[in-house]
């Protein structure tokens, strides 16, 4: 498939970098299933930067109390970014997705969410909202999130209290962008069975 | 079939199109909407934003008078 259309950007459109003071994340063994593109959707011929659009609802397990996004919203203000670097040998080049941000904290909670970020690693999707109003899906079910970078602590007089963190995905393509204006972020665990 | 209703308040003027998930969620440039708690007020807001999820009910059409 030949992909590789003209590529415009609209003058006077104003686009913000970084990434907002909020990311989602779910474990995947909470996700039944994965959404379809608008291109998978689409009779007739697809839109350019159609197959980069999740635009179906996430279907999730029936479990009760999981099935749903859990919300970051620790995240020090202009810290948080999302880049798609592209990393490898020529022959052998994929993209890899990744998501820093900074968490300026250092207590029992902080602590216990950092650990169990670890232990959890590569068995987490994100979710990140950026600034020019984009949802960044970082990982997939099948390449899962690993924590690449934690790094922090007191901090010294001019330094910062909290932790730096990196995680990335190595799905070998840049995110792909969730549409939540259309299909929303469910925040709710599932109900137990009557409720 | 979802199990999810409005608050009545608020299912007398609006009806939900399509909700999937639970009845908290984080809609975008709409922002959060919790169906447990939303108000008739929170509703029309969203409706007049243009919000895909919550669609006007039509009034019931009033009863002819039955002549004698």
């Amino acid at each position: 498939m030949s992909c590789l259309l003209s590529l415009t950007k609209q003058c006077g459109t104003q686009l913000p970098p970084g990434a907002k003071l909020k990311a989602y994340w779910i474990p995947i063994s909470e996700l039944d299933g994965w959404p379809e593109t608008r291109a998978e959707l689409t009779q007739g011929t697809p839109a350019q930067g159609d197959t980069k659009i999740l635009d179906e609802p996430f279907d999730f397990v029936d479990t009760v109390g999981k099935g749903f996004w859990r919300e970051l919203s620790a995240i020090l203000v202009d810290t948080p970014s999302v880049t798609n670097n592209l990393e490898g040998q020529i022959g052998g080049q994929g993209y890899r997705q990744r998501y820093n941000f900074f968490i300026p904290l250092n207590n029992a909670p902080a602590l216990e969410w950092l650990d169990c970020l670890v232990a959890n690693s590569g068995c987490t999707v994100w979710m990140v909202p950026t600034k020019d109003g984009n949802y960044h899906v970082i990982g997939d079910p099948d390449n899962g999130v690993f924590v690449e970078v934690v790094e922090g602590g007191t901090g010294t007089s001019e330094d910062r209290l909290g932790y730096n963190v990196t995680i990335y995905a190595n799905t070998g393509y840049t995110t792909l962008l969730y549409d939540a204006d259309e299909h929303g972020i469910n925040l709710t665990p599932n109900p137990a069975q009557g409720g | 079939m979802s199990k999810i209703k409005l608050p009545s308040d608020v299912a007398a003027h609006f009806e939900l199109v399509e909700w999937t998930g639970g009845t908290r969620q984080h809609f975008g440039k709409y922002g959060l909407v919790d169906l447990e708690k939303i108000t008739l007020t929170q509703a029309k807001k969203l409706a007049s934003k243009g919000f895909p999820k919550l669609k006007p009910v039509k009034p019931a059409p009033a009863k002819a008078k039955k002549e004698e």
